[in-house]
């Protein structure tokens, strides 16, 4: 019986391989890979503590998160091939038009 | 029966409701709205005397004025004897002097403004009189105020009446803070500001102190004192005085009802309504008498050299003032108001002739460049001549006998009251000098008009020469009824009920003091029988609580009884007599000092003709000096040059007020403009808040790359502190 704190350990380290890949990398594409893995991340977290507390909730919520992030993720592609036709790059660094 | 009372301010307040207004469109045609009515209220008031003659006085609340928790002032009107002879005296000047204004400003452009605010100064003035509690006295006091500051700078674009207008204005305030203090004292102490309330109940807080600096004060003596402080601002007396003669720089019309006949009167009208607070405190009345005749004095010396005609007027004004306080510092208010009623006839005239005059003149005010003027002017000359008469003093009119009641008053009062009796002997014959001084430089003497003034030289229209001759019949007439050698003085007996009955239980240990003034009345000639009289122990008598209006003392031995007996037998009387009323009231004292005079009738007429001869002399000097050009005055001048230049240069007061108060207020002000304003307000706050800003996003904006993964690193960032900060602390 593996205990609730590897599921546990293993979706942090996960989260952080997420994060730091959104703060570090610099293709938009692999910035957005690493969002998903965060959410996936917190995915075990849902299906480790439900299956610890006996409990389907947990599970319904994996299946919403799923959806969730599928649809997430066809816009943010969408979003991603709009920038690169406008500005040939998917370099995050060159992408500063937030500061005007 | 109460509409017409509450009409008779109520018409000039609409007067100047509609004239305000509509200014614009009144095109010189307000005093088709504004005569009439003050007319109507003249009418009004006449009617409201005759009420009080027959049915005695009338007080009724209108309604409540800002109530607050304890604080529940109303607005009501009361008429006594006091306040209906000032409604006569108030409505009958302010309509005579509207009708005056009619001729006077005819073609100024400020014309509907003018009858506007003399409209408004009126509705002031009667509301301050016919006011029946403190608050609406200062309300009142405070509008007159507002009146003469707006009508002094009725001709704004001259430098002068601005500058005098101010100063008018802010004497007029340090004098108005001593009143309000003085209210404040009154509402801390009684716990009412209700006339009739505070004068039943002052008597019981004698005795009491406050603190002041330290100092233990008797309550009633603050009281009295600040009150008076007002009534030396309003009144022009010394210390508060040197406005009034810049006032001048308004139109003639207003020195003659404002600065003359009415609001200058009302620190008297002040004094004499709140009688029962004065008297209870001996200190506060020898101030206020030391005061009133140092003024009377100092006034007329000033008079003496002025060579404006409105000058020595407005300082003959401030001398008369002086006289009224003096009357009323030696309890001998009915004196005091009674002169009250005849100056503001006869100096209303006086202002309305030197008016006339200047009218007449194209606007000359200076008496060395006139003269010889009665060949153009016939009615202007008579008008003054009575006027003039009748301020020096002379026997039919009414000044004589209003001045010698004040006179012959302090020579029954006591040393000081002896002493102030010499003074005014002296201030009466300076009158008579400076009055005729005037009258026959503008007159007579050698004519030193200009050659285009003379063409234009034109005896004054009937608007202004008919209230001209209706005052100088007054003047003839009003002294009459304060005749003290025939028939019965109607003046006094008119206004006994209100100076004899307000206050009627005083605690008995006090009586000792205030009689040392008005005891030699009583006790005869010497003055140590006053002391004696003084110094009989009264505590031991049983008259402690004893009703004042049950004892006859003041009614009827004074007024029925001839008391034209043998001094010596009134002596005697006096000795039992005197010590009761001391011993219960000194105010009765006071009341009845006045009525002593009947005792020494031979004495009395001593003294008027002794003062007769005073006013005759002083405008026989005149005669001399300025019925013809003569030589002496100048050379009189050049002998005693100091004494001439205090004169002229009104002992410096100006100019001392203008280094103690006015300069280092100017250099402060300057400094806070400096200071306080360009650097702390302008460069620290204002600038300093646009410099910080501006700053502020200089450093901020460096934290703004516009890169998503920035913002994400400091979302992290924060997250991982608050995270730290949960767990660690």
């Amino acid at each position: 019986m593996i205990p609730l704190s590897s599921y546990l350990v293993l979706s942090a380290v996960l989260f952080f391989i997420g994060v730091v890949g959104v703060l570090m990398r610099r293709s938009i594409i692999v910035v957005l890979l690493s969002i998903e893995l965060m959410l996936n991340a917190v995915n075990i977290n849902f299906v480790a503590f439900s299956h610890y507390l006996e409990s389907i909730t947990g599970q319904v919520f994996v299946f919403f998160t799923l959806t969730v992030a599928a649809a997430e993720v066809a816009v943010g592609l969408a979003l991603l091939i709009a920038i690169y036709r406008n500005r040939r790059t998917v370099n995050v660094e060159e992408l500063d038009v937030m500061k005007w | 029966m109460m509409t017409s009372y509450v009409l008779i301010p109520l018409l000039p307040l609409f007067s100047f409701i509609v004239v305000g207004l509509f200014q614009k469109w009144m095109r010189g045609l307000a005093h088709l709205v504004c005569v009439p009515l003050v007319f109507a209220s003249f009418g009004m008031s006449l009617l409201a005397f005759i009420d009080v003659m027959r049915g005695g006085p009338i007080n009724f609340d209108l309604y409540e004025w800002i109530p607050v928790g304890d604080f529940r002032p109303t607005f009501g009107i009361m008429i006594d004897q006091l306040t209906a002879s000032m409604l006569l005296l108030v409505t009958l000047v302010s309509s005579l002097v509207h009708l005056y204004t009619v001729g006077y400003m005819h073609g100024d452009k400020g014309y509907d403004r003018f009858f506007a605010y003399i409209s408004l100064f009126t509705f002031s003035m009667l509301a301050l009189v016919m006011s029946n509690n403190f608050l609406q006295l200062f309300f009142g006091w405070e509008m007159v105020g507002l009146c003469s500051y707006l009508l002094i700078v009725h001709w704004y674009e001259r430098g002068p009446a601005t500058k005098a207008s101010l100063k008018a204005f802010i004497q007029n305030r340090v004098g108005d803070l001593g009143f309000a203090l003085g209210i404040f004292l009154i509402w801390v102490t009684v716990g009412s500001l209700d006339y009739g309330t505070v004068f039943a109940a002052i008597g019981e807080h004698q005795g009491e102190t406050v603190s002041l600096l330290g100092m233990d004060v008797s309550v009633i003596t603050m009281i009295a004192l600040l009150l008076f402080i007002g009534a030396v601002g309003k009144s022009a007396q010394f210390l508060l005085h040197s406005w009034l003669p810049d006032a001048m720089e308004g139109p003639t019309p207003i020195s003659a009802l404002i600065h003359a006949a009415t609001m200058v009167t009302a620190g008297i009208f002040m004094v004499s309504r709140c009688h029962p607070i004065f008297n209870l405190s001996p200190t506060a009345m020898t101030v206020v008498a030391l005061t009133g005749g140092f003024t009377a004095l100092f006034g007329a010396t000033i008079a003496l050299t002025q060579n404006d005609i409105k000058k020595v007027v407005a300082y003959s004004t401030m001398s008369q003032l002086g006289y009224m306080v003096m009357a009323c510092g030696l309890g001998a208010y009915t004196a005091g108001m009674f002169h009250l009623l005849t100056h503001g006839v006869f100096k209303a005239l006086l202002f309305l002739a030197a008016g006339s005059v200047i009218h007449a003149l194209s606007a000359e005010q200076d008496i060395r460049r006139m003269g010889q003027a009665r060949r153009y002017m016939p009615t202007t000359y008579w008008t003054m001549l009575w006027g003039s008469l009748a301020l020096s003093g002379i026997f039919p009119f009414a000044g004589f006998f209003s001045k010698d009641e004040i006179l012959w008053q302090a020579f029954n009062a006591g040393l000081l009251g002896k002493g102030l009796w010499l003074l005014g002997l002296v201030v009466a014959f300076m009158t008579a000098f400076y009055t005729f001084r005037v009258f026959f430089m503008v007159f007579y003497g050698q004519d030193n008009m200009d050659k285009e003034v003379k063409h234009h030289a034109h005896e004054s229209p009937a608007v202004i020469t008919i209230p001209l001759v209706v005052l100088a019949v007054g003047s003839l007439l009003v002294g009459w009824l304060g005749n003290p050698l025939f028939g019965t003085n109607y003046v006094h007996r008119f206004l006994q009920p209100v100076f004899h009955s307000s206050v009627s239980h005083v605690p008995e240990e006090h009586a000792g003091s205030l009689p040392a003034l008005t005891a030699t009345a009583f006790a005869g000639e010497t003055d140590e029988s006053g002391a004696a009289h003084e110094g009989v122990p009264m505590e031991g008598a049983p008259m402690e609580g004893a009703p004042m209006e049950g004892v006859p003392m003041e009614g009827a031995p004074m007024e029925g009884a001839p008391m034209e007996g043998a001094p010596a037998g009134m002596s005697e009387n006096a000795g039992v007599a005197a010590g009761h009323a001391m011993a219960a009231a000194p105010h009765a004292a006071g009341a009845a000092g006045e009525h002593a005079g009947g005792h020494s009738r031979g004495l009395e007429m001593l003294l008027m003709a002794l003062s007769l001869a005073v006013a005759a002399a002083g405008i026989y000097m005149a005669y001399l000096w300025y019925y013809r050009p003569n030589p002496a005055p100048a050379q009189l001048a050049a002998t005693y040059q100091v004494l001439y230049q205090g004169s002229l240069n009104k002992w410096y007061w100006d100019e001392l007020y203008d280094m103690v108060f006015v300069r280092p207020t100017m250099r402060l002000a300057h400094g806070m403009w400096r200071v306080a304003d360009e650097i702390v307000i302008d460069k620290v706050l204002v600038d300093g808040v646009a410099i910080t800003t501006r700053i502020g996003g200089e450093i901020l904006k460096f934290f703004q790359t516009g890169r998503v993964q920035h913002y994400a690193m400091v979302m992290s960032l924060g997250i991982c502190v608050i995270f730290i900060g949960f767990f660690l602390l």
